[in-house]
């Protein structure tokens, strides 16, 4: 071990070859790659369970220009895998946080964040500051604003993505995320962390190998996940890599122009499409509707008087019993637990004829029939 | 002719296993036809195959030994 107090060690550049001696002596890095790093610029949209970890290393390795953006507070759920964060941190914004124990890693570097919603207007204006952009977001939306932007600027994009005890990884170089998905899924057809719950470490081991293929980029060492996909199962400690090919479908979905691009509503496209059933509607065809109560048994007003088959949401089993011949109303007490459940309804029983009863029990009072 | 299918992701908790053996299927059409009648919950689940690790775009034969993976997308961060 080599102890010198960076101190007393005047040639700056010296220090900096003392820090990253063991990162220069690598074959295919030297001190062209370690170069190469310090001047690169590595965009991180989403400063979260990806982004904590990418940070770090990204950080750490002596890439010279970070963006990082991410318009969250640290809460608690956060910390069992979001590890640039701790307790003190609490209600802090992620952006200032991230940044100064960034710093304090490594204080040459350059760092420039943006606490707002980091949205397509964002990347039309900024993508191009950057050589590589990591995608490290946690909705379905953001996967493809972010995958368009850079296919139509030409942009290296290194992907991330985790679910439970899975994740995945690529870079988009020719192809994008429309290669492997063309079409945006509804978000109840994804399962987010938050509802499908994830290992802490998992996103740690995702966000980890994309700063690593950012580096590989960058330094040329190598051979990117140009146009793949990896699949890490923890589980099995077992990874599956897919080529991607270009997809005959991509190009019709996907904004064919910076201006197309502007216009297109993503979060519009992956909203889940619940048909809403309005107190009216249903008074009118009452016969042909079974109408589920999805509140737990303490919530008040009771709907007995209506006929409402009692089925608290904390009670359901996956599948359903067919056969009543009927379509399914669900009710809860405002209308948003109920569209909530009639979507995984509708997709665990994808024959049944699902709505929920827009306005809830307020609207049913409302209207005196109750 | 035997073709292994890998799934994963969300889409175990349909199937009920990450990987299965299917007897004559001859092509990735005729797979997915089949996979979506033995699981018709898979119809509401977005998932993209790959053949012996290549993504599939358009209909494929398959062979003795073939695997196709089925991969849906994850969003989570």
């Amino acid at each position: 071990m080599l102890l010198v107090c960076p101190l007393f060690l005047e040639d700056k550049m010296e220090l900096t070859h003392l820090r990253y001696h063991r990162q220069e002596i690598l074959p295919g890095i030297g001190l062209e790659g370690q170069a190469r790093l310090a001047n690169a610029k590595v965009l991180v949209i989403g400063a979260g369970g990806l982004g904590c970890p990418a940070l770090q290393y990204l950080a750490a390795a002596g890439v010279g220009h970070l963006g990082i953006a991410d318009p969250d507070v640290v809460s608690l759920s956060n910390l069992h895998r979001q590890v640039l964060y701790g307790e003190s941190d609490l209600g802090q914004m992620k952006v200032d946080v991230a940044k100064r124990r960034l710093l304090e890693i490594n204080g040459a570097l350059d760092i420039r964040i943006w606490p707002e919603v980091f949205g397509q207007e964002h990347c039309l204006q900024f993508i191009n500051e950057y050589d590589v952009v990591l995608d490290a977001t946690d909705q379905i939306a953001s996967r493809y604003w972010i995958s368009d932007a850079c296919f139509l600027m030409k942009k290296i994009l290194v992907f991330g993505a985790v679910s439970r005890f899975e994740g995945q990884v690529a870079v988009f170089k020719e192809l994008s995320y429309r290669d492997l998905f063309p079409e945006i899924p509804t978000e109840d057809a994804v399962a987010s962390c938050s509802i499908a719950g994830v290992l802490g470490v998992l996103p740690g081991v995702i966000g980890v190998l994309q700063a690593t293929e950012a580096i590989k980029v960058i330094t040329g060492v190598g051979q990117p996940l140009y146009d793949q996909l990896m699949h890490y199962q923890a589980l099995h400690s077992t990874f599956y890599t897919l080529k991607l090919t270009p997809h005959p479908a991509a190009t019709g979905y996907r904004p064919s122009s910076l201006e197309a691009y502007q216009t297109t509503d993503y979060t519009a496209a992956c909203s889940p499409a619940v048909p809403l059933l309005s107190v009216e509607a249903w008074l009118q065809a009452r016969e042909e509707f079974w109408l589920v109560d999805v509140r737990e048994l303490e919530e008040q007003p009771r709907l007995d008087a209506i006929g409402a088959q009692v089925m608290p949401r904390s009670q359901w089993k996956e599948r359903w019993r067919n056969g009543y011949g009927k379509k399914v109303v669900l009710v809860c007490q405002m209308g948003a637990r109920s569209k909530q459940a009639a979507v995984l309804l509708k997709q665990n029983n994808p024959e049944l004829s699902v709505f929920s009863l827009e306005g809830g029990v307020q609207a049913l009072t409302h209207n005196h029939l109750i | 002719m035997a073709v292994q299918v890998l799934f994963f992701g969300q889409l175990t908790d349909i199937t009920g296993t990450d990987q299965l053996v299917l007897e004559q299927v001859e092509t990735t059409a005729q797979l997915e036809q089949e996979l979506l009648a033995r699981f018709p919950a898979l119809v509401a689940v977005p998932f993209t195959m790959a053949l012996n690790h290549r993504l599939v775009t358009q209909e494929q034969s398959l062979h003795q030994e073939s695997i196709v993976a089925c991969m849906p997308p994850f969003s989570g961060g």
